[in-house]
């Protein structure tokens, strides 16, 4: 219980530093789309509890989000919106769509995430990994070489950086997604050692 | 509900709302979506007095039934806009060759009025050889500047070294005074493609009038 009310606490911390640092973090589109949006996806994905995770499981008929499938494909699409370069200019030009960002990257992204993602199979998990990465990559090639600018809010250098930024972020979580499972063998190893060991002692 | 069921319901309304935000997946930058609005809905623009570089004061909506071509600049500008100077050089050169000059007129607005003063914009004419008749380098009044851009849809932006960064374009202005399209700075012959296909078209409305 405890845990929960810590986890609501620091998620409306953070909802409110990015309504505060606001003009600060859109300034460019670096921080706008790496910081800010990543925050307010943190800030949905703190405000389920573990248990809720569970929704509907175990009702077999009436299971609409079984293996997670339909409130990752609503993250998807909430996703797939964020990214087409209007919605960010329009959520700077507009006030309505500013306060739309606000509410639907944590409640259509953070909140279906962490309900889909429990409850997803591991080849689910593997794929949308995968393909996290390599959009992370595409998107990274377009920012960093378009002869255009993408956001006419934002200076063309300022996209490059971005670009920089998603190749990072790509390079970073391909490293922390896969070094898991090359060094999973040593820590296999030595939970059936240590296994052993128990099996031994109590011998 | 079954999860297959919720599961194409969510793709259906996904796919829809990319698609309609999208307009048909055929704008995902805002200057694709300008560009495509201003086709689509061929907005009136404002009818503001302009300074131009001689002093007098001259309307943006022609009286005469000109087609305007207009570009935003700040002749103070180092790069872009000198280089959009030399492709609108080139459209003006073209203009007079096919003899269009009473048809047609070339606008760069200066969006920094307060910097871009008559001297200024009579420097920048002579270094691209506007000819103040077919292009004209012209200023708004500063109080008519930001209505002015938002009917053009264009954004200026401050860069780091005190200048400035637009979405640059050439805007075509029919002869009643409608945007009707945008093109991409550099595209002189798609211009002059656009500005003969408006001319037909008067031609056309003409030759039909006459017969009825």
């Amino acid at each position: 219980m405890i845990d929960g009310k810590i986890k609501i606490l620091v998620s409306s911390l953070i909802f409110t530093f990015c309504i505060l640092s606001r003009g600060a973090l859109e300034k460019l589109p670096l921080t706008h789309i790496l910081i800010q949006l990543s925050l307010l996806i943190c800030v949905g994905y703190l405000l389920v509890e573990e248990k809720s995770k569970k929704i509907g499981e175990g009702n077999k008929i009436n299971d609409w989000n079984k293996g997670g499938g339909a409130s990752l494909l609503i993250a998807i699409f909430t996703i797939a919106y964020w990214m087409l370069p209007r919605s960010i200019d329009a959520a700077i030009s507009s006030g309505t769509m500013e306060l739309l960002k606000f509410l639907t990257v944590p409640l259509l992204i953070g909140v279906p995430l962490k309900l889909g993602w429990g409850r997803a199979h591991p080849i689910l998990k593997g794929f949308l990994k995968a393909q996290a990465i390599s959009m992370l990559g595409v998107a990274a090639f377009i920012y960093i070489h378009a002869p255009i600018r993408i956001c006419n809010s934002y200076l063309e250098n300022a996209q490059q950086d971005l670009g920089y930024g998603f190749l990072y972020t790509a390079i970073a979580l391909s490293i922390i997604w896969s070094a898991p499972l090359f060094l999973s063998q040593k820590i296999k190893k030595r939970t059936v050692q240590s296994f052993k060991g128990l099996a031994y002692d109590d011998r | 509900m079954s999860a297959f069921k919720a599961n194409i319901v969510i793709i259906l309304i996904g796919s829809l709302v990319l698609w309609f935000t999208t307009d048909g997946l055929q704008a995902l930058t805002s200057e694709g979506a300008r560009r495509l609005e201003v086709t689509k809905l061929r907005p009136m623009m404002p009818n503001i007095a302009l300074e131009t570089m001689s002093g007098a004061y001259i309307k943006l909506q022609s009286e005469n039934g000109y087609i305007t071509i207009v570009e935003f600049i700040y002749t103070t500008c180092p790069f872009i806009c000198q280089v959009d100077g030399d492709h609108l050089a080139r459209l003006q050169h073209e203009i007079k060759k096919k003899n269009l000059q009473g048809k047609v007129r070339i606008f760069s607005i200066s969006f920094d009025p307060l910097k871009d003063n008559i001297e200024e914009l009579s420097y920048y004419a002579k270094r691209h050889n506007a000819d103040g008749m077919v292009w004209t380098i012209v200023r708004p009044k500063i109080e008519d500047l930001p209505d002015l851009l938002k009917a053009f849809g264009v954004i200026v932006i401050s860069d780091e070294d005190g200048g400035y960064v637009h979405n640059s374009a050439m805007h075509i202005i029919d002869q009643r005074g409608n945007l009707t399209s945008i093109l991409d700075s550099n595209d002189v012959q798609g211009t002059l493609k656009t500005i003969e296909q408006m001319l037909q078209g008067v031609q056309m409305l003409q030759v039909e009038r006459i017969r009825q």
